[in-house]
């Protein structure tokens, strides 16, 4: 059943996903005939379609994760929902799943995507084997980043959303509060969750790219902060189901 | 013969608006019931409480012996009053969204009651005028085979034609069947030959619980008379 909600969901914002699949294309090949000529320009464009693309992937994490329920009650298919076999669980996980599939997809469309410019590098031999390897990996790096950031982002969204639709507050000035009392709560749970994962490296993972340069997980983030993090949006996914099975009504 | 749905003391409350309060009641297997009622008068959040969609503030609920759990919900059809369906949707892939849910749903019933009532398949819900959305969605619930059947307001908003052509579909689907029917409504013009019980609802409790024909040989009157009688109005 959980299948079913999710290909509902998918089926729904399949418009979305085909729109930013096809803005990422556009970006790619604009920065591929604006700097045609000059190869070694070229070498910027993969990360520049990166962050481009996934800026845009994170704002639509947030007004996903924002919007996914709040969308069902004000359009009533909440009741419609509500009145289906199934419970919060397979609700919350399956509006999840269905984000996870799409951003899945948009990640590979990205990375694939930035790899044109490195391909064309690669046959015009303006970069060597090494670095289009080095380049590839980085770029896929960077790329999985931004996937659980986006993720992340989605699952944090999600939570508020359906605290203020348990809590019933209406008020936009409650509901901006209640949001940052969230967040500061949200950043407490987090550190108290890097604390459990002390055992692990207090170090951000490190890859060198064929600049020279080096990069960390999610701007430095260590490997606690990691751990800290999936655990917070277990946390979280967990305690939306249990919200959303006991406050949550049309 | 058995009671499928159990209520006691219950109690609704959405803010400082008391939908419901301290309403009692059983419903028998086969008892086609109308609720009725004016606007506010808790009809609706009664039967979402039923169905699950709307959660008591207090009281006991317990449908077909066990609380409004998934495995109860297998066996209710519930017609909301509103535009519940996704409106992006065709009613053909309705129809398969909902068979994935519903084991018992009978997708070849439904595209021939379908067909019956000049609903295309290839058409989108969104595409569809209000009676036909409010046909479809009493057809989608009588093409399957619940113990229970809660419709609420499947009257409302909708031309004499559309009404009409809504009410023949039920009265073939619950006369003379075994099911359980609960149904909101403040139309009880025509209803009222299918209706085994009426319960009145004002202000969120009951004010009448009459089996039909008690209440013709009790009162002399009937059910219509007796709710302008009740709720004020034309006698």
């Amino acid at each position: 059943m959980i299948a079913k909600l999710v290909w509902k969901d998918i089926r729904e914002n399949f418009i979305n996903t085909l729109i930013f699949t096809g803005l990422i294309l556009a970006m790619t090949i604009y920065g591929l005939v604006k700097n045609f000529k000059d190869v070694r320009s070229l070498a910027v464009l993969p990360i520049l379609i990166v962050a481009f693309s996934f800026i845009m992937v994170l704002g639509y994490a947030i007004y996903r994760g924002f919007s996914s329920l709040k969308r069902e009650k004000d359009r009533n298919t909440l009741e419609f929902l509500l009145s289906l076999p199934v419970d919060g669980r397979e609700i919350v996980t399956s509006k999840f799943l269905a984000f996870f599939t799409e951003v899945l997809f948009l990640s590979l469309c990205i990375t694939l995507f930035s790899h044109i410019p490195l391909f064309y590098m690669l046959i015009t031999k303006a970069i060597g084997k090494a670095e289009f390897i080095s380049a590839v990996k980085t770029i896929t790096y960077i790329a999985f980043n931004f996937f659980l950031l986006a993720l992340f982002l989605f699952i944090v969204f999600q939570f508020y959303e359906i605290l203020v639709l348990s809590l019933k507050t209406k008020n936009f000035f409650v509901n901006a509060i209640l949001f940052f009392v969230y967040l500061y709560l949200l950043s407490e749970l987090i550190a108290i969750f890097k604390k459990v994962f002390g055992f692990l490296p207090d170090q951000a993972p490190i890859l060198h790219t064929i600049w020279g340069e080096t990069f960390t997980i999610m701007g430095g983030t260590n490997y606690q902060g990691l751990a800290a993090g999936a655990l917070a949006g277990v946390v979280l996914i967990v305690s939306g189901i249990i919200l959303f099975n006991k406050r949550v009504e049309v | 013969m058995s009671e499928v749905i159990k209520v006691a003391n219950l109690y609704k409350k959405y803010g400082t608006v008391i939908a419901l309060q301290n309403v009692t009641l059983g419903i028998k297997k086969g008892e086609i019931v109308g609720i009725c009622g004016p606007n506010g008068s808790g009809k609706s959040t009664f039967l979402r409480i039923l169905t699950g969609i709307v959660k008591p503030t207090r009281g006991y609920v317990e449908v077909l012996g066990g609380f409004v759990s998934k495995k109860v919900k297998k066996n209710i059809a519930y017609v909301s009053e509103n535009d519940v369906f996704y409106k992006w949707m065709k009613i053909e892939e309705l129809l398969v969204f909902l068979k994935s849910f519903y084991t018992d749903m009978d997708v070849e019933r439904a595209k021939e009651l379908l067909r019956k009532e000049g609903l295309d398949l290839d058409k989108k819900v969104g595409e569809l005028s209000k009676g036909n959305r409010q046909r479809l969605k009493v057809i989608m619930a009588i093409s399957r085979s619940p113990e229970v059947i809660l419709l609420d307001e499947p009257f409302s908003g909708i031309d004499m034609l559309s009404r009409e052509r809504i009410l023949n579909l039920l009265k073939e689907f619950l006369i003379g069947g075994e099911r359980t029917a609960l149904i909101s409504t403040h139309f009880v013009e025509g209803l009222e030959e299918i209706f085994s019980r009426v319960i009145f609802f004002k202000e969120g409790s009951v004010v009448l619980d009459e089996n039909c024909e008690e209440l013709r040989e009790k009162y002399g009157k009937s059910v219509k008379a007796m709710y302008f009688d009740v709720f004020g109005g034309l006698s």
